[in-house]
């Protein structure tokens, strides 16, 4: 048992002590472990460093840019929240996952805000005078994977939008998500196999 | 050869085939136009997938974030949990090493885990997972909280969270007889805030959540439920639940573990 609060250990690491680099190169770990001994820059270098990729993955699964921003911003004030408990283990991507996809969750089961999402999906592309034919091509077919990513159920297109526009690996997310490996394997391959299908009018 | 079935050209395009299967769809692929296609439609959504919905409304989020920090918790230090505020009633918060005096607790025996319980274990999930209370008086000497909980004393806690499936995340309140809830893990300071449970260690035994907390609560019944989870649960949620269940009972929250110690509060 530890005998006294906040001790930030680093021990294991001698040559790579954290005082000695700049903060952008720390690890997410000593980021929080540093969060949590009250150098509040470091918490900001983790939020630069997955805002982006969190904001990817929730606009797919929420498919509406003012939801995908609650849920990360509700992502990093939990997290912030989480530091004094955080566990440094190396597996802060998946605990960081884990939270957003909680969050996207509450977000869709309020069912006037699902209703609203279905509505958006199912709305037509949004087309300003002027934009060029490519973009508005870029936009019907952003749409289409959309609207093939909301009819998939939650449990594929979690898995689907996890590996592809959040980039973790199989086995992150099986940690994320609480499943085995082989479950996010063909969880992926039914989800591709199925989007394929709808995106080709194959199913409603 | 017939054609490629969807289900192994999406297993070839994410590379989960094995060698010899490989080379049999690239042999197709070179002759049928038709399985060339289904596969570039594949790789193209794929692709699409990967890139942001929309490149414009990716922005820095840090501004907005910081300020929802600051107003939610001007003051907040971050790894000291904060507390609610019960009819202005909350009283001390001392974050004091705890842990000292936890490792000299005489009651801290192993095999007294579940002694405080007033209920066996619910489930087979149950016995591995608990919360210990030690009550803290004015010498500051932490001792496992007995039948009896004096009023001005505060609480603090350990967790053990054992067994072949081990949880993530804790809740530890309280509820008076009344149906009141008291927040220990995690806090809740303010009204329209809604905190969630906090991470904890798996395979792990007694460990010790190191504030020190005191609430006000009238005389009577107080239940202390730990709440062992797999999800992360939002206050708001657990409130609402409890708004039906009978103060001391079992929340109905399927897959979770709960730990409901009981004591009464007296001068």
């Amino acid at each position: 048992m530890p005998s006294s609060d906040n001790i930030i250990d680093f021990s294991g690491k001698p040559s790579a002590s954290p005082g000695s680099r700049p903060l952008q190169d720390l690890e997410d770990d000593e980021l929080m472990l540093m969060t949590r001994g009250g150098v509040e820059a470091a918490f900001d270098i983790i939020a630069r460093r997955y805002q982006q990729v969190l904001f990817r993955v929730a606009s797919r699964v929420l498919g509406q840019t003012i939801l995908a921003e609650d849920a990360i911003q509700n992502t990093f004030l939990a997290l912030y929240n989480a530091v004094g408990s955080y566990e440094p283990r190396g597996r802060f991507k998946q605990f960081l996952f884990q939270i957003l996809i909680n969050e996207c969750r509450i977000i869709m089961r309020s069912a006037g805000r699902f209703k609203k999402l279905r509505e958006e999906l199912a709305a037509v592309v949004q087309i300003k005078p002027g934009m060029p034919d490519e973009d508005i091509l870029e936009r019907e077919k952003n749409k289409e994977v959309n609207r093939a990513l909301s009819r998939l159920g939650f449990k594929l297109r979690i898995v689907v939008v996890l590996r592809f526009a959040g980039g973790l690996s199989y086995s992150e997310i099986g940690q994320a998500l609480k499943i085995p490996v082989g479950t996010v394997k063909s969880r992926l391959n039914t989800g591709i196999v199925k989007m394929r299908k709808i995106v080709k009018g194959k199913s409603p | 050869m017939k054609c490629i079935s969807p289900k192994d050209l999406a297993a070839y395009l994410v590379g989960e085939v094995t060698r010899s299967q490989a080379e049999d769809i690239e042999e197709h692929l070179a002759s049928c136009g038709s399985c060339r296609k289904e596969l570039e439609g594949l790789r193209e959504m794929v692709a699409r997938i990967k890139k942001p919905a929309d490149p414009a409304e990716e922005r820095d989020h840090l501004p907005d974030i910081r300020r929802r920090i600051k107003a939610g918790d001007a003051g907040h230090l971050p790894g000291r949990r904060k507390w609610p505020v019960v009819a202005g009633a909350i009283a001390l918060l001392a974050i004091l090493a705890a842990a000292v005096y936890l490792l000299l607790d005489p009651g801290a025996a192993e095999d007294e885990f579940r002694v405080k319980s007033d209920q066996p274990p619910a489930t087979q999930q149950d016995r591995w997972a608990g919360i210990r209370a030690f009550s803290v008086g004015a010498a500051g000497t932490p001792a496992t909280l007995e039948d009896v909980h004096h009023e001005s004393d505060s609480l603090v806690f350990t967790y053990t969270n054992l067994g072949e499936n081990p949880y993530d995340f804790l809740m530890i309140f309280a509820v008076d007889g009344k149906g009141r809830v008291y927040w220990f893990h995690p806090a809740y300071t303010r009204t329209g805030e809604d905190p969630q449970s906090i991470g904890i260690s798996k395979g792990a035994e007694r460990i010790e959540l190191r504030e020190k907390v005191r609430h006000e609560y009238p005389e009577g019944k107080l239940w202390i439920y730990g709440l062992f989870t797999n999800e992360p649960m939002r206050v708001s949620s657990i409130e609402k639940l409890l708004e039906t269940t009978a103060p001391g009972e079992r929340i109905p929250l399927p897959g979770s573990a709960q730990h409901i110690l009981a004591t009464e509060v007296k001068p």
